[in-house]
């Protein structure tokens, strides 16, 4: 493209941008531009989010499956606890069959062999009394541990499906950015052909217009107040501004006018 | 001086043994008692009739059977076995079983007048087995003759 047209088509534009002409709307395709490129980073973003969804479920799961294979672990020890716990109550009962025994051998033999015997008699009797007590209450400890295992590895159970859900929900959510990003992709080449831009120019229109809005408005309100003073004093800061506007106004003249949108 | 068991007396164990009805505590010799364990204790305690009198093969031979614990050995309905206080009336050649009876103490006591002795500071009855065993026969006659089908004058009668 040559200089020449390369300038049409900029002042062309900043006609656009900043009204002077047919109000075309320049402004509004670089604030189309604008809006697509917050899209684009906000689609960006929740594909980053996205991935770390997927990423920490995946290691949610893996925590989930570790816990739930621990509580069936202990779950599945349940029937050699109770059978250990029942031995241990045979071997107190059997104990106190010989305690008793024992005690009434003492109470048959003479003193003082006998009166010794029932002693220690009595002393196993009452271990083994302490000790089915302990076992008794060992017992309930254990089967109330057993339940709370039971209910743990339930709801982990009902966790799972709920991670297992979310981990489908994230891929999916992956899929709708995947998506989103080809629509951008093709809103980005459409937008290309119908406004004649490519997100960087359209940044610059974008500045360009909001800075040309922003001079005029307070040259004119500097006007309106009569310090002429200080308008001449902006003129060597506004010299090579007008220079290259005059450039393009006069490519513009030469070349006819109004000139071809892009 | 006399060795033997104060045992806790329980409703079947005092209409087994004629004790008074107050009576809390009941004793036996040692020469008549035997603390055993039997597996399969259950399956007789399950042919317990009203008094809870019922009959255990032990070592081939059958044995009378009271059931002094009916809530424990019930509620653990799961054992195999149960322990158990055997009585012996040599007179008569038999034993008996007492299931779960509780054993408060073991050793030697002082008389305290005709089949008495003094334990925690109480007159506790000697229990008697062959008075225990007289007790189970009536009753186990009476359960059988509850049982049993009618005859055929009883049939007529009542048609």
């Amino acid at each position: 493209m040559s200089a020449p047209r390369t300038r049409r088509r900029w002042l062309e534009l900043l006609r656009r941008t900043a009204g002077i002409s047919e109000p075309t709307g320049a402004m509004d395709d670089a604030h189309l531009w604008e809006a697509r490129e917050r899209a684009a980073k906000a689609t960006q973003e929740a594909e980053k989010l996205g991935e770390r969804v997927v990423a920490t479920t995946a290691r949610q799961r893996t925590n989930i499956e570790a816990a739930l294979e621990r509580a069936n672990n202990v779950l599945s020890r349940r029937d050699a606890l109770s059978n250990r716990l029942k031995h241990v109550e045979d071997a107190l009962e059997r104990l106190g069959v010989v305690g008793l025994n024992a005690g009434l051998e003492g109470a048959r033999t003479t003193e003082p062999l006998g009166r010794g015997l029932t002693l220690v008699a009595e002393e196993v009797r009452g271990h083994v009394s302490r000790g089915s007590d302990a076992a008794g209450d060992l017992g309930g400890h254990i089967h109330e541990l057993l339940e709370v295992a039971g209910d743990l590895a339930q709801r982990i159970e009902r966790v799972q499906r709920d991670a297992q859900e979310l981990a489908t929900d994230a891929t999916q959510l992956k899929v709708c950015v995947q998506a989103s990003q080809a629509g951008l992709q093709d809103l980005e080449s459409r937008l290309r052909k119908a406004t004649g831009l490519d997100p960087e120019t359209a940044k610059y229109i974008a500045l360009v217009g909001d800075h040309a809005k922003g001079l005029l408005g307070a040259l004119s309100a500097l006007e309106a107040s009569g310090s002429r003073q200080a308008a001449v004093a902006l003129v060597p800061l506004l010299a090579p501004v007008m220079k290259v506007l005059s450039g393009i106004i006069s490519e513009e003249a030469e070349s006819g006018g109004s000139g071809s949108s892009a | 001086m006399i060795g033997g068991a104060v045992v806790e007396a329980t409703d079947v164990l005092r209409s087994a043994f004629g004790l008074d009805a107050s009576a809390r505590r009941f004793f036996v010799r040692a020469d008549d008692a035997r603390a055993l364990r039997y597996p399969t204790a259950l399956r007789w305690l399950g042919r317990l009739g009203p008094l809870r009198i019922g009959a255990a093969v032990v070592d081939g031979r059958i044995l009378a059977c009271l059931d002094a614990a009916p809530s424990r050995s019930i509620a653990r309905s799961n054992e195999t076995s149960v322990a158990g206080l055997v009585l012996y009336a040599h007179e008569r050649g038999d034993s008996l079983v007492l299931v779960g009876a509780n054993v408060l103490q073991i050793g030697v006591f002082d008389h305290a007048g005709e089949g008495a002795v003094r334990a925690f500071d109480e007159v506790v009855t000697v229990a008697s087995v062959t008075r225990c065993f007289d007790e189970i026969e009536r009753a186990t006659f009476e359960l059988g003759r509850a049982n049993r089908a009618p005859t055929s004058d009883e049939r007529r009668a009542t048609s």
